[in-house]
Order: C-alpha cells, then sequence, then structure tokens
C-alpha cells in the first residue's frame, strides 16, 4: 500500500482496475426501409409529454404538410413522462396506433 | 429513444428529434438496445422551449434532414449493422500517480471531476471485507447499458467514492 506521505508527492504509483461492468453481447438489427417518397403516407407524430415536444412536432407537422400536401398525420402522447410506452397501460393502444401510420417522427426534446 | 426502438421493432421507420444536447446519450441508448442505427435528427429547440417561434426556427433548420430521414433508402450498415470490435478493457486500466489518475478519469468522463481515490487490487480487497457475498456475485444489471453490477465493481467504485467497507452493505442493497 502506498503511504499517504507517497501520494501526497504524487510518487506513488498505482495500478487501477477498471471501474466497468462487463456487458453481455446484444445482437444487432437494422431498422425498417423507408417509404420511396411520403405522398399520401399517414406520419405518425409521437410526443414524450415533456413541454417542448408538441410545439417542436406542430412545428414539424406544419411544414410536413407545406411540403408535402398529401401527406396525412396522426398524433399519439406517451402515457407516462420518462417511462417507455410499452412499459405502461397504454401499450395496446400505441402498438394499435404505430401499426396504423407510414411512419413515426418522435420528439424526445426535453 | 426506447419509443423509437419500439415503432422499428413494429416495421414501421421511426425518425428521432432530439436536442443536440442529447444525441449521444440518445445514440448510446440505441445501440445498448441493439439498434445502433436508429436515425436521429439533432435540433436546436431550447430544451422546455415553450415559444412557438423558437420551435419553428428551430424545426426550420432541420426540417430538410427529417424529410431525408423519413423516405431515404436505407445504407447497408442501416438495414445491417455490424458490430464494432471494440477491445475489451483489461482488468487493470491505468498505471500512475494520484493526478495521473484522475486525470485519465476525468477525461474519459469517468467520474464527476470530484476528487477520485485510486481502486487498486489491494483497496478493493479490502473493502471487499465489507461483504460476504462473493466478488463475483451479480447483483444487479444497471441501465442504460445493461452492465453487471458484480460485487467487486460495486466496491471497485465505492473505493473511488472514498466509501469504506462498512457502507458496503448499503451500497450492495
Amino acid at each position: 500500500m502506498n503511504t499517504g506521505a507517497q501520494a501526497s508527492r504524487g510518487t506513488a504509483s498505482y495500478a487501477v482496475l477498471s471501474p466497468w461492468a462487463d456487458v453481455d453481447p446484444v445482437p444487432l438489427r437494422g431498422i425498417t426501409p423507408r417509404p420511396k417518397d411520403l405522398a399520401g403516407k399517414k406520419i405518425g407524430l409521437f410526443s414524450n409529454g415533456k413541454r417542448a415536444a408538441a410545439l417542436t412536432l406542430t412545428a414539424v407537422e406544419t411544414r410536413l404538410k407545406e411540403q408535402v400536401p398529401s401527406v396525412e398525420t396522426s398524433w399519439y402522447t406517451s402515457t407516462k413522462i420518462n417511462t417507455p410506452e410499452i412499459l405502461t397501460e397504454g401499450k395496446a393502444r400505441f402498438e394499435v396506433w404505430v401499426r396504423g401510420v407510414d411512419a413515426v417522427v418522435l420528439s424526445v426534446a426535453d | 429513444m426506447h419509443d423509437a426502438i419500439s415503432v422499428e421493432d413494429l416495421h414501421r421507420p421511426a425518425v428521432v428529434l432530439a436536442n443536440e444536447g442529447f444525441v449521444t446519450d440518445g445514440r448510446s441508448a440505441s445501440s445498448n438496445k441493439g439498434m445502433p442505427v436508429v436515425r436521429i435528427v439533432p435540433q436546436t429547440v431550447p430544451c422546455e422551449c415553450s415559444v412557438k417561434e423558437d420551435a419553428e426556427a428551430g424545426i426550420g433548420q432541420v426540417m430538410a434532414q427529417i424529410l431525408d430521414a423519413l423516405a431515404s433508402p436505407l445504407t447497408a450498415e442501416e438495414a445491417s449493422p455490424k458490430k464494432k470490435e471494440s477491445e475489451p478493457l483489461s482488468r487493470i486500466v491505468f498505471k500512475g500517480d494520484l493526478g495521473e489518475f484522475n486525470r485519465f478519469f476525468y477525461k474519459r468522463g469517468w467520474g464527476d471531476g470530484l476528487p477520485l481515490l485510486p481502486p487498486t487490487e489491494e483497496a478493493v480487497r479490502e473493502m471487499l471485507t465489507g461483504t460476504d457475498l462473493p466478488s463475483d456475485h451479480v447483483v444487479g444489471k444497471i441501465e442504460p447499458r445493461y452492465g453487471k453490477a458484480t460485487v467487486e465493481k460495486i466496491a471497485v467504485n465505492a473505493v473511488m467514492a472514498g466509501a469504506l467497507p462498512t457502507y458496503m452493505p448499503i451500497l450492495i442493497a
């Protein structure tokens, strides 16, 4: 053991153990193919319920409809802030909603 | 990020709008969930924003990226991400004096900037006298990486924080 005096002079050398926990490998998976274009598509707008989310998504919705007039939108607001929706009582409703849209924009703005 | 991954798992494309300060956290979370290639669009809308004009300005800057993320074809990596081989951390991660040790950990974000004590083999062994549990016993898996919190890893972190062996039962509980 190094003495306090050695340490205070900065002369002692320490072999330091890693503080990092081992992690089991997680199988990787890719993302879903995108539609070729957005014309006529229904885009989901998912708000995590925080203050900025609705404003942010409203701005997205406005610009989206300006740029792709035939696009439809559908909103969903999370059941419980900071909780993945599939872990809430809203899970079934969420899954039905997702299956009913062509793509989803999620705002996780704080 | 978990909700975006749920959307992708239901075979619908997801695009995440994240404040630019949280993109790294978001990427880390998606990687830990096995989907490192979720499309994230960084935006500059202030956190807790309640001003419509600020939200509109922030989104206006990234709308082209949002449209691109919604409709551009997947890259090969996005369709089938490859595991990035990373060097496993060795048991001993650093050798040096107290100041060097603190700088090494601080630069990597392995502490919060407060002084750390070096978790040497001897110091960790002493910390482990505070529990009867075997050092390789997994107390739990900790989010977001789901790292295995073994008794030894808890002891390592306890040494760093300046805890005493008598604190171990509380730290493990």
